[in-house]
C-alpha cells in the first residue's frame, strides 16, 4: 500500500481537530444560570402542558394522572433511525431524579445532558431554548413533584452518520438559533403571549414548518408554520397559517375551540399525533388557548403545504 | 333547513351504499361520504352544546341515528387494496383490522345508546359531544395518517 501524502494526513488531522472544537457542547454560563430560582410548581404545570412533555415521555394512550408518569420508552421511528424516549420521571436510577436545576436548564436550553453530551433534537430543545430561565425554574419545580417511575429503557437505534452524537454539535452550530426572531415583536400583549407559547414551549414549528437540508436541517423560517412532512409515518402535518392553504377560514374562536375540544369548524376531529398535543392544550388556561389563536391569526399567511 | 340537510345526507349515504354494493362507487368515496355525514350530525350537536341552537332532543336523536347508520355500515368500505389512492386511511387499519373494528363497534354502541336516551339540556349535550369526540379522536389518532 502506498503511503498517504503527508499533506493529506495533515489536512485530516486539522479537519478532525476542527470538528472536535466546533462540535464541543456549550453549557450555560454561571451568569446565564443566575436567574434559576427555586421556581413555582403551579406556574410550572402550565408550562408542562404547553411543552407537551407527556406526549413523548408518558405511556402511550394514557389518560388522567397517568400522563404524569414520565417513564418514557416511546419508539419514534424516523428516517434517521429509531429514537427511544428517555425516562424523565423523578426516579433517581432510571429517570432524572438526581439532576440539579442547572442540569435541567442545560437540557432544555442547550440540549446537553448532565455528562456534557449532546442530546438529539428529536427532543425539541431548539424551541425550548426560547423559554426564559425563570420559566425553566418553574417547570423544574413542577417536574420534581411528579411520581418516580422505575423503568430503564433501551437506547436509540440510529444509522450512521446520525449515530455520531458529536455531529449534533455541528448541526446545532448551523441550525440552533434561539436568538433569531421568527416573527417581529408584537405590540398586543395577548399575541405576545401566544407567540411565546407557540415559538417556545409549544414547539409547534418543529412539525408544522418545513425544514432545510432535505428535511434534516433547521426550520425554514420563511415558511413558518406552513406545514411539513409527518416526522413519523405517512401523511403531512398541516399548514396552520391564516392562508387559503392553511386555516385562514377559521376564526379565533374556532381555533380556541379546536384546541379545547379537538373538533374542527367542519366537525372533523383532531387525529394522529395531534390528538395528544390537543389533550395537552386542553389543560391550559382558556386565556392561553385564546392567545395561541390570536397569534395564529396574526402571523404571515403562507401558501402551500410545506413541500 | 338543517334537518333537510341531515335527511338529504342520510339519503345520499343510503343510496351510495346501494351503489357501492352494486360496484358502482369506490370504497374511498364511500368512506369520505360516511365521515362527512358523521361530521354533519356532529355539527347539529355541537351547535346545541355551544348554545348556538336551542337544545332539541328529537333533533339530537336524529343526528345520533344518522351517525349510528354510518357506524353500522362504515366497516364495509375497507376492502383489501383500498389503502391506496386519495385517502387518509392509515395502512394500520389493514394491519390491525381487529383493533379498528373494536373502535368502530364502540361508535356503534355509543351512538345507539345515546339515540335512545337523547340529551334534554345543554349540559347533557356538552357531555355527549365530549364523549363522542373522544371516540372520534381515539380512532383518528391511530387509524388516520397525519393530514
Amino acid at each position: 500500500m502506498r503511503k498517504a501524502p503527508a499533506t493529506l494526513v495533515g489536512a485530516a488531522i486539522i479537519a478532525g481537530a476542527a470538528f472536535w472544537i466546533l462540535s464541543k457542547p456549550q453549557p450555560l454560563t454561571d451568569a446565564e444560570l443566575s436567574g434559576l430560582s427555586a421556581g413555582d410548581a403551579t406556574r410550572g404545570e402550565t408550562l408542562f402542558w404547553a411543552g407537551g412533555c407527556a406526549s413523548c415521555h408518558a405511556g402511550k394512550d394514557t389518560e388522567g394522572d397517568n400522563k404524569l408518569k414520565l417513564g418514557g420508552g416511546h419508539r419514534l421511528v424516523t428516517a434517521a433511525g429509531t429514537f427511544v424516549t428517555p425516562n424523565i420521571s423523578s426516579d433517581a436510577g432510571s429517570g432524572i431524579g438526581d439532576w440539579s436545576g442547572a442540569d435541567f436548564a442545560n437540557a432544555m436550553l442547550r440540549g446537553i445532558s448532565p455528562s456534557g453530551a449532546h442530546l438529539y433534537p428529536a427532543y425539541p430543545y431548539t424551541s425550548y431554548a426560547r423559554m426564559s430561565v425563570a420559566d425553566i425554574a418553574d417547570l423544574w419545580a413542577f417536574m420534581k413533584t411528579l411520581p418516580a417511575v422505575s423503568q430503564p429503557n433501551e437506547g436509540n437505534e440510529l444509522s450512521f452518520p446520525f449515530s455520531i452524537s458529536r455531529g449534533i454539535g455541528l448541526w446545532k452550530l448551523a441550525y440552533m438559533e434561539p436568538d433569531v426572531e421568527i416573527t417581529p415583536e408584537p405590540t398586543d400583549e395577548r399575541i405576545a403571549r401566544g407567540r411565546y407559547l407557540v415559538e417556545g414551549p409549544g414547539h409547534c414549528g418543529e412539525c408544522h414548518t418545513p425544514r432545510t437540508a432535505a428535511g434534516y436541517g433547521g426550520i425554514d423560517y420563511s415558511r413558518w408554520l406552513s406545514g411539513g412532512p409527518a416526522p413519523e409515518g405517512d401523511g403531512r402535518v398541516p399548514n396552520i397559517t391564516p392562508s387559503d392553504d392553511g386555516i385562514g377560514s377559521w376564526s379565533e374562536a374556532d381555533i380556541s375551540y379546536y384546541l379545547e375540544t379537538g373538533l374542527t369548524p367542519e366537525y372533523d376531529s383532531v387525529g394522529g399525533s395531534m390528538v395528544s398535543v390537543q389533550q395537552n392544550m386542553a389543560k391550559l388556561p382558556a386565556a392561553d388557548r385564546e392567545a395561541i389563536a390570536a397569534y395564529l391569526k396574526w402571523i404571515y399567511p403562507v401558501t402551500g403545504d410545506g413541500s | 333547513m338543517k334537518r333537510i340537510i341531515a335527511v338529504a345526507a342520510a339519503a345520499a349515504i343510503a343510496s351510495a351504499s346501494v351503489a357501492f354494493a352494486a360496484g358502482h362507487t369506490d370504497a374511498i368515496t364511500m368512506r369520505k361520504n360516511g365521515m362527512q355525514g358523521v361530521g354533519l350530525a356532529m355539527g347539529t350537536l355541537v351547535a346545541m352544546a355551544k348554545g348556538e341552537a336551542p337544545v332539541d332532543a328529537k333533533k339530537a336523536a336524529g343526528a345520533l341515528k344518522s351517525m349510528n347508520y354510518v357506524a353500522n355500515t362504515f366497516g364495509d368500505f375497507f376492502p383489501e387494496g383500498s389503502a391506496d389512492g386519495d385517502t387518509t386511511a392509515s395502512p394500520k387499519i389493514w394491519e390491525d383490522m381487529a383493533g379498528f373494528e373494536e373502535k368502530l363497534e364502540a361508535l356503534q354502541t355509543d351512538t345507539a345508546m345515546a339515540a335512545m336516551d337523547a340529551p334534554q339540556d345543554q349540559a347533557a349535550v356538552q357531555e355527549l359531544v365530549g364523549m363522542l369526540g373522544k371516540g372520534c379522536k381515539g380512532c383518528h389518532e391511530e387509524y388516520r395518517i397525519e393530514k
